[in-house]
């Protein structure tokens, strides 16, 4: 029969065990933290810049992840797009609540994350995309990098961008749109060579 | 507003929908315009993508020593909450633990319709190995499997019985721990499964299950 068995694919794993999880499975529950803790910690420490806060805010993601098994959706997305999306949302939840404004990333964060080295995620099979993305991003201007990074990463809306980078609002708009559609160019020439 | 415009008013926003950054009337009435338009709702797919890949750049931090253990604690003393009876809608292994409810997930999860979905329940009285099979999918269709054993049970097997009695290995996964979780794409059509059974690397049954009827 020709099957694949796909042992690497990184996103099969994650949906079984998050099935496992939907079960009931506790230790299920445990080997998806230490497979996401890392994950999880690093976007929240990112946008909290607290390492308590951001302790905080990934224990109360996995809880969530844990809780809502059952409400996950394949076909919306993979498991680890919605565990960091979820992780996104209460850390600006946090910080807004803490600091009672929109969060402004260090400069350093712009070039942190295109300068990094893939991580071993990035090598194995399925990470080619985030590998992609990240050469991608490094060869945007740097103007329009911070824009889709405050919008993705931040959840700034267009009004909030223009006031943290004070340039007007259709300028911050402008510079999301431009990141954007050249991203998705960049990301499809990479796939078709 | 004519539909083009409609679209265009849109896709000024989708990417803050896709980030999360959009709220209230304007938010509601992009949502309810993507509902509608397949055309604008590709784009948010993809500009979700995008979104997604963005959020994955950030790099990896190990959290403080003793992470996993408060977490541990904290979901032990949150599981009143949190054991109450599980509906596993998405991955549709309710069936022989939990017989309704699946079906009623799907269609609340999503307006399109759902992909045939069979489980199995894996058991073997003597080994004290359970675990779930879930076939989702119909061409190619994909088997997700997972099992939970009290000992180490190395390289296993995993076959497929179809319902002319043909047994098909679909491959081998190794399993060092209590739990393991494999997956595999299958050449075979769902609705010619019957059974789905792991071998130890002798070829001894180690669990196995009847496939439920496609739903």
């Amino acid at each position: 029969m020709a099957s694949e068995p796909d042992l690497s694919s990184e996103r099969a794993l994650d949906e079984a065990l998050l099935c496992s999880i939907a079960l009931g499975d506790e230790r299920a529950g445990l080997a998806f933290v230490r497979r996401f803790q890392s994950r999880v910690f690093g976007l929240a420490l990112l946008i909290v810049r607290d390492r308590a806060l951001a302790e905080d805010v990934a224990q109360e993601a996995l809880w969530r992840v844990f809780r809502h098994a059952d409400a996950y959706d394949p076909r919306r997305g993979a498991v680890s797009a919605w565990v960091l999306t979820i992780t996104r949302n209460l850390a600006i939840d946090a910080v807004r609540v803490r600091r009672q404004q929109p969060t402004d990333p260090h400069d350093e964060v712009f070039v942190r994350l295109v300068a990094l080295q893939p991580g071993p995620d990035e090598q194995a099979e399925g990470r080619q995309a985030a590998a992609m993305l990240r050469a991608a991003l490094a060869q945007l201007p740097i103007a329009q990098r911070r824009a889709v990074v405050r919008a993705a990463i931040y959840g700034q809306s267009a009004t909030e961008i223009a006031a943290a980078e004070q340039i007007p609002l259709g300028t911050a708009k402008s510079r999301v749109r431009l990141a954007v559609a050249r991203l998705r160019g960049l990301v499809a020439s990479e796939e078709e060579r | 507003m004519k539909a083009g415009e409609r679209c265009a008013a849109a896709r000024e926003d989708l990417f803050e929908l896709a980030t999360g950054a959009l709220s209230g009337r304007r938010r509601s009435a992009v949502l309810e315009h993507v509902a509608s338009c397949p055309l604008c709702a590709s784009e948010l797919a993809e500009l979700t993508a995008i979104a997604d890949g963005l959020l994955s750049l950030a790099p990896a931090a190990e959290p403080p020593v003793g992470f996993e253990a408060r977490v541990a604690a904290a979901w032990s003393a949150r599981a009143p909450v949190a054991r109450r009876p599980r509906r596993a809608l998405w991955c549709a292994a309710a069936a022989g633990l939990v017989a309704l409810g699946a079906i009623g997930g799907w269609l609340v999860s999503s307006a399109s319709t759902p992909p045939p979905v069979r489980t199995a329940v894996l058991v073997r009285a003597n080994t004290a190995v359970t675990g779930t099979a879930v076939v989702t999918g119909a061409a190619p269709a994909r088997l997700v499997m997972t099992l939970s054993s009290s000992r180490p049970l190395g390289e296993v097997r995993c076959a497929v019985t179809t319902r002319a009695h043909r047994r098909i290995v679909v491959g081998s996964f190794w399993m060092d721990g209590p739990t393991g979780a494999w997956s595999a794409t299958l050449s075979v059509p769902t609705d010619e499964l019957a059974a789905v059974s792991v071998l130890s690397s002798t070829g001894a049954v180690v669990a196995s299950g009847r496939l439920d009827s496609a739903r």
